[in-house]
């Protein structure tokens, strides 16, 4: 097996990037959002009142 | 990352949010600011000893309450779209539990990759739509780990809660029993069939941050580390497996190496391995183990 450019050798990574950045802005978003609905204190409450 | 440093971190995540003695001692629930923390860990939050939510167990709270669990889901994937399901492979205390079991001398078999299957649907019924249809935190109910760091022991601590030990304690315990002895045979069993934060996380394993990179160039298709892989995977076949815990185990091999989306050449143009590296040298003691 020869050597070859990287290019070649890991096509999908480009892809991956991109891919990343969209799931990390969304997940990121949605974290935001939970914050923003003051969602913290009911996870608080919920935990600690067992 | 090597064999000993990950039992090191696995013990760390099963010591840390777990580090509340004082709930032993009094036989009481931590109720501080940590609990408004999910660890991407399943780790019971009814554990007296617990420092942070469950994470499943705040996903069925919201479903249970009719809300959508922006906060739970966003933690998950936040840490998810960052290191995928590695959290699974170094911290998670359960995870811990079912390599050291599988220590054991027994007769050892494989499950069907199709198993897999299973926890996506434990994850859609029994966290999402069986909670929210019927009111009740039905996996939380069901689940191993929260009957051995949380039901035995305030069952143990308290008459009161003994007092309330009806037929369902027992399923608990079978199923606790079920996967403690199906553990010793198969390869992290509750893991790669049941777990539904593992089903969350395993989502993002093709689109994490940190992947995992295989050089063909020196790979000597051995299977020497599907034989030390705790998933019984061959990461040379499909580096993004949905099963692939990133516990980095394969990574004592040259031919695989821990990476990230941004780095298009993790071995060099020209591919090649370290010091004329044939690939397995680093896990010929590891199979051994």
């Amino acid at each position: 097996m020869g050597s070859t450019d990287a290019k070649d050798r890991y096509p999908v990574m480009k892809g991956r990037a991109m891919a990343f950045v969209v799931t990390a802005a969304a997940a990121a978003l949605v974290l935001a959002y939970g914050i923003y609905r003051e969602e913290i204190g009911e996870v608080m409450f919920n935990a600690a009142m067992l | 990352m090597g064999y000993l440093k990950r039992r090191i971190f696995q013990g760390m995540g099963a010591v840390l949010p777990n580090s509340y003695v004082q709930g032993f001692l009094t036989a009481s629930l931590y109720q501080g600011s940590l609990k408004s923390v999910c660890t991407p860990l399943l780790n019971c939050y009814a554990c007296p000893s617990a420092l942070f939510s469950c994470p499943i167990g705040t996903l069925q709270h919201f479903m249970v309450t009719g809300n959508v669990p922006y906060y739970g889901l966003g933690t998950l994937s936040v840490v998810g779209a960052s290191v995928g399901r590695m959290t699974c492979g170094t911290l998670c205390p359960f995870g811990f539990l079912q390599d050291l079991l599988y220590k054991f001398r027994a007769w050892k078999i494989s499950i069907p990759a199709w198993t897999r299957y299973f926890r996506y649907a434990v994850l859609v019924a029994l966290v999402f739509a069986i909670p929210y249809a019927t009111h009740e935190n039905w996996f939380s109910k069901l689940c191993p780990m929260g009957t051995l760091i949380g039901g035995l022991p305030w069952v143990t601590m308290n008459a009161g809660v003994r007092s309330m030990i009806r037929a369902l304690f027992w399923v608990k315990i079978a199923i606790l029993l079920f996967f403690v002895t199906t553990s010793t045979m198969v390869k992290r069993p509750f893991c790669r069939a049941i777990c539904p934060l593992g089903a969350i996380f395993s989502l993002f394993n093709k689109s994490s941050f940190l992947q995992l990179a295989w050089n063909p160039d020196t790979c000597t298709r051995c299977g020497k580390c599907q034989k030390i892989c705790p998933v019984d995977i061959r990461p040379d076949r499909n580096r993004t497996n949905p099963d692939c815990l990133r516990c980095l185990d394969c990574t004592r091999c040259p031919s695989i190496k821990l990476t990230t989306v941004f780095h298009r050449d993790p071995f060099g143009a020209t591919g090649a391995s370290p010091a004329g590296a044939t690939g397995t040298e680093g896990l010929s003691g590891a199979a051994a183990r």
